[in-house]
């Protein structure tokens, strides 16, 4: 019988490892003459762009910053320039940003960090006029802390952060608030509450996974609470492009098993809705082995929370699922079409055409789709924004996020005509 | 003594400890190796910056991590490739371990990233739970999870009469201490 011997693992791997320190002096020799050879071929490559630019006709190049591993969706422009937010020298600088946030549409904001090195200051640049202009406000962390941001309201800003390493400086913790739009911040202590209390939002999905609990803040103070019922789902995922007064979605997996393969996957794609603010959740379990690819079970959509779809695909075949009571019945609809293994999103727009894309990036080679039936049919359409559409609390308005593998934001005031807000010119 | 000089004695105390932490994360000696020389070779490039890092240790192994998270996403590219029948992938190295420590490793390969992470670094680099979380960026709360959910996968995936219990905590608190 196997045993989880973590201690002797440790020693064996240990001891199976050959140091080589040359190893390392060669490697670091080899990395500063292709670094010295990259700078040269880069001032030649911008020298034959700007020779380039004056000729082309046509739709722009698709390139945009922030992507360093994944090709960009083929359908987003390339941006334009913006007002510098960080001013000073930009020798020796370097930008890492996270994902664009709406306070509305017009207010826009963006966490990053400013680096000399591996020597990082918190920032959060600030729109008001939707990437017009830009200003640029650091947080009050020390400098190497992590953060994330996310928007509450038009000028409310809340941050969780993380610093320390435990041994020299303690670690620590917290949530900081800002309701001027990042200028100045306070510490706030989150409270937790049996439900998210009335006009607060919900925003883990502006925080990432880093919280199995639903996480709300108040658009006016600033003010945290953690509601610490969940779904109960495994690998589970808030859905974000769900408007308020909806409910709070979650998509995720009944239960988990190993594969032969060696992989843990879930297993019951299933919905869960709570109705009452987090307190309680009810489930529905579909059949077949529905995913909306990257370990995601299924996309929720819904304009009102009454006529709710879940998208996803089984095998390569895209399937719809529909309910017209608020998640406690479903049906799947005909619509169906080959999408290959492509990660799924869906949306619905605010006239109620379901919006279904399958791919995220460029290397996908994205499908779109669109569905004026309930699902029953899909028509193919060209690829655009509007399958991840988030409606800002508030502004009657959408966003769609391009994150990680780019910075800027889709902006669109009826979910059917969208402009992308570039971000700011970064060092 | 130089900087440099100070980053060999640092890879002669810190390169095993990180090579056997990133093999149990990424489940090929090879290429744990590989990984953990690249953190110091990021070191070495810059001796003047690494200087004045105050905990050499945990800022080599969160490079070794993003560069281990990073060979990651170009592999699920290889993979998906490999699936294809385009490629075929070659079998990871496991050092010659024992058959138990293979097994042990095999299994965590199956957790998903995030908690075979947490699992890593708490049970082998031996980090208490709030240094885990600030490794990996992620809330005390979130550890402790992923910690339980491990424990309920790594159950399934070895034999389910194992009792686990007497290997992982029964409950973490804040400060990350054990208790029975």
């Amino acid at each position: 019988m196997p045993d989880l011997d973590f201690a002797g693992l440790d020693r064996a791997a240990q001891a199976a490892f050959k140091p080589d320190f040359a190893e390392v002096r060669r490697r670091v020799r080899r990395r500063r003459r292709t670094r010295t050879a990259a700078v040269s071929l880069t001032a030649l490559a911008l020298v034959a762009a700007a020779a380039t630019v004056g000729l082309r006709t046509g739709e722009p190049p698709v390139s945009l910053p922030g992507s360093d591993v994944t090709p960009t969706p083929a359908f987003i422009p390339s941006p334009g320039p913006s007002a510098t937010a960080s001013p000073g020298p930009r020798a020796g600088r370097t930008a890492h940003t996270g994902p664009m946030l709406p306070g509305d549409l017009d207010h826009f904001y963006l966490r990053w960090y400013d680096c000399h090195g591996e020597d990082c200051a918190m920032m959060v640049a600030a729109t008001a006029d939707r990437g017009t202009t830009w200003r640029t406000f650091p947080l009050p962390l020390p400098r190497n802390a992590r953060f994330v941001v996310a928007a509450a309201g038009k000028q409310t800003l809340v941050a969780h952060y993380q610093y320390g390493t435990g041994t020299a400086v303690p670690i620590r913790q917290g949530w900081l608030a800002s309701v001027d739009g990042g200028e100045r911040w306070r510490e706030v202590t989150p409270g937790t509450a049996a439900r998210v209390p009335a006009g607060w939002r919900v925003v883990n999905h502006w925080l990432g996974y880093r919280f199995d609990e639903v996480v709300a803040a108040d658009p006016v103070t600033g003010d945290v609470v953690l509601v610490p019922q969940t779904s109960g789902l495994e690998m589970p995922a808030l859905a974000g492009d769900v408007p308020a007064g909806a409910g709070i979605w979650a998509s995720g997996y009944e239960r988990q098993r190993t594969t032969s393969g060696g992989r843990l996957v879930g297993q019951g794609s299933a919905v869960a809705v709570s109705r009452d603010g987090g307190r309680t959740w009810e489930r529905h379990v579909f059949a077949g082995a529905l995913t909306a690819g990257e370990d995601v079970a299924l996309d929720v959509a819904t304009s009102d929370g009454r006529t709710v779809y879940a998208v996803g695909r089984v095998g390569a075949a895209l399937v719809v699922h529909r309910s017209a009571d608020g998640g406690r019945t479903w049906r799947r609809a005909a619509g169906t079409v080959a999408v290959g293994e492509r990660s799924v999103r869906a949306s619905v727009r605010p006239d109620g055409t379901l919006v279904v894309q399958a791919g995220v990036v460029a290397g996908d080679r994205p499908l779109m789709f669109t569905s004026r039936d309930e699902g029953e049919s899909l028509s193919p359409v060209r690829p655009a924004p509007g399958a991840a559409a988030d409606p800002v609390p508030g502004a009657g308005g959408y966003v769609q996020q391009t994150w990680p593998h780019a910075s800027g934001l889709w902006s669109s005031a009826d979910g059917i005509t969208w402009s992308y807000v570039s971000p700011p010119d970064l060092p | 003594m130089t900087t440099q000089d100070q980053i060999r004695e640092l890879y002669a105390a810190v390169a095993p400890r990180l090579v056997s932490q990133l093999f149990a994360i990424i489940g090929d000696h090879a290429e744990a190796q590989d990984v953990v020389q690249d953190a110091f070779v990021r070191a070495l490039a810059r001796p003047g910056r690494f200087g004045e890092v105050e905990h050499p240790e945990a800022w080599l192994r969160t490079v070794a991590l993003n560069i281990a998270r990073s060979r990651y996403r170009r592999k699920a590219l290889f993979v998906r490739l490999a699936r294809s029948g385009r490629l075929d992938p070659e079998r990871g190295s496991s050092a010659g371990l024992s058959p138990d420590h293979v097994a042990l490793v095999a299994a965590l390969q199956r957790l998903p990233r995030p908690a075979r992470e947490a699992v890593v670094l708490y049970h082998i680099a031996d980090l208490p739970v709030v240094d885990v979380a600030a490794a990996l960026g992620c809330s005390v709360e979130a550890v402790k999870t992923r910690l339980v959910r491990a424990r309920r996968a790594l159950a399934a995936a070895l034999d389910d009469t194992v009792h686990l219990t007497s290997v992982l905590p029964a409950t973490v608190n804040e400060g990350g201490r054990r208790h029975a």
